[in-house]
């Protein structure tokens, strides 16, 4: 058992050495693998983001009753108590025409503009809170409250968060697609280097193959050295993307409280950080592997 | 120990490198293969060291079949079995300790025992100093002896030497021997491949004579020399 951790460790030394031989040439390999990564893992990173923000908003289904300009008090109250009567009905908050023109007063520069107007121009309005997130179910919600006497409108507020759901199912898509294409990229690079490193070492190889090294003991360096190729280069990946979305969240800092959000760019959680090292450092291993077997002088 | 049976050795290119050859060596001799380049020296190694197979017939080796074994097999193999080569291959990336040692590190070896081994076999080629020198500041001869010294450092029971004292003076080529026969006496069997007549006339005591893949001879000497 013992000698079988020396070898093991040996291996890894010997990978080492490989990489540390020419430090220019590996740098350059990882950098390589960490561009080639950067895109897919990024932007798997930021979908997973917006698929958060977009179900947080799904987890509140919200819709908005606005009723009509001469609907009298006793029709809201008729339309209040209708509504706590609806069984798909959570919650309801009311906000009469005259506190959401209070609210719209106290918003910086629209207090001028509204002092121009002879009446006041918003209904009355009731935010309901529905049990179901269910797009079916809030749908037949909207319609029979729309069917309601003295109803202007009425606004299925979670409906662009399921807008923003369908796009990120095909975004998910679309990083599967590129990431299989920087996958088969990254596949290509490593196998490319451990054959590099295998022509380079065929004294070394030649030698030990002579003195009774196995096709397992002659392989085991190398891919030790596609696994660490892989790990490295995953790291590379990773510090590019939490870069990038450092720049990122600086611009969405301007851009999102124009849509009312709050939404910024989370950085990588330590089980992505270890899904895709483990991901990468296998895929680096499997690609060592093919090299060496491919490569590797047969005996006659 | 050896024997071969009707071995025949075909390359993929058509040209057969042995042809019929049969053949038997007991452990503990000391045996000398000549002939002429080409004759089929080398392939006769090669196949007693399971590095290749053979066409048809068999290379038996301790009872064992080399033909039947699997690559894993033969490479274990070949790890109690010291190869010496003409042209040393010896790797300059790194000193002569470590070249001594690589046999020990491929099988396993670690810790006190491989110091220990690498010291001994260093010590037997008279090369104790020059541990830690790269092998490219070494002459032939002294190149060769680190050669010899990798191959004993697994204390094989034979020893195959292919033109071990090609391209060396007689001095250092005397040295070669003189360590070679001090094997023989240790009980390890040698298999050496030479047109060296110094090798021939003063330390064969068996010559095995190829002719264009063919035994065309196979003689017991009296070496004066070996005697002594």
């Amino acid at each position: 058992m013992m000698s079988w951790f020396i070898q093991h460790g040996r291996a890894l030394r010997n990978a080492l050495t490989r990489l540390s031989r020419s430090p220019v040439g590996s740098l350059l390999a990882i950098l390589v693998i960490g561009a080639t990564l950067c895109l897919p893992v990024g932007l798997y990173h930021a979908i997973n983001e917006a698929g958060t923000l977009g179900r947080s908003v799904l987890h509140e289904p919200h819709i908005t009753i606005f009723m009509a300009q001469d609907a009298d008090l006793i029709t809201v109250r008729s339309t209040w108590d209708s509504l706590q009567a609806q069984r798909g009905v959570q919650s309801v908050r009311y906000i009469s025409s005259e506190e959401a023109l209070a609210e719209m007063k106290a918003a910086p520069g629209l207090a001028e503009a509204l002092s121009v107007l002879d009446k006041n121009p918003l209904p009355h309005t009731f935010v309901v809170t529905a049990k179901s997130a269910d797009p079916n179910q809030l749908e037949a919600l909207r319609q029979e409250f729309s069917g309601w006497a003295k109803v202007e409108r009425v606004q299925l507020d979670s409906e662009w968060a399921h807008r923003l759901a369908a796009l990120l199912v095909f975004g998910q898509h679309l990083v599967m697609g590129v990431a299989l294409v920087m996958g088969l990229a990254l596949w290509a690079v490593i196998v490319n280097t451990v054959r590099l490193q295998i022509l380079s070492a065929r004294d070394e190889l030649e030698v030990s193959h002579l003195m009774g090294a196995t096709r397992t003991t002659i392989r085991r360096p190398f891919l030790y050295f596609g696994f660490l190729q892989g790990l490295l280069g995953a790291a590379a990946a990773l510090g590019l993307a939490t870069l990038g979305i450092h720049l990122l969240n600086g611009l969405l800092t301007d851009l999102t409280p124009l849509f009312g959000l709050d939404f910024h760019l989370q950085p990588f959680a330590l089980k992505e950080l270890l899904l895709c090292e483990a991901i990468t450092g296998i895929l680096g291993w499997i690609a060592a592997y093919v090299s060496v077997t491919a490569y590797l002088p047969r005996s006659r | 120990m050896i024997r071969l049976d009707a071995v025949v050795k075909r390359y993929p290119d058509g040209h057969e490198a042995l042809s019929g050859v049969s053949l038997d060596i007991e452990a503990g001799e000391m045996v000398f293969v000549t002939g002429h380049s080409g004759a089929g020296k080398s392939t006769l190694l090669k196949l007693m060291a399971g590095i290749e197979r053979p066409s048809s017939g068999a290379v038996l080796l301790n009872g064992q079949n080399l033909r039947q074994l699997s690559n894993t097999a033969l490479a274990r193999l070949r790890q109690n079995i010291g190869l010496v080569f003409q042209d040393h291959r010896l790797l300059f990336d790194r000193n002569v300790w470590q070249n001594v040692a690589l046999p020990l590190t491929l099988a396993g070896s670690y810790g006190d025992d491989m110091k220990r081994r690498v010291g001994a076999a260093l010590e037997k080629v008279g090369l104790s100093d020059k541990a830690l020198a790269n092998p490219v500041t070494l002459s032939g001869g002294e190149q060769q002896r680190v050669c010899i010294a990798r191959a004993i450092v697994n204390r094989p029971r034979l020893v195959l030497a292919d033109e071990p004292t090609g391209g060396l003076d007689p001095h250092y080529a005397r040295i070669i021997l003189d360590i070679f026969r001090s094997f023989h006496q240790a009980g390890v069997t040698l298999v050496i491949a030479s047109h060296d007549e110094v090798a021939l006339s003063h330390y064969a005591t068996r010559i095995l004579h190829l002719e264009d893949g063919r035994l065309g001879g196979d003689s017991e000497t009296n070496s004066a020399e070996f005697a002594t």
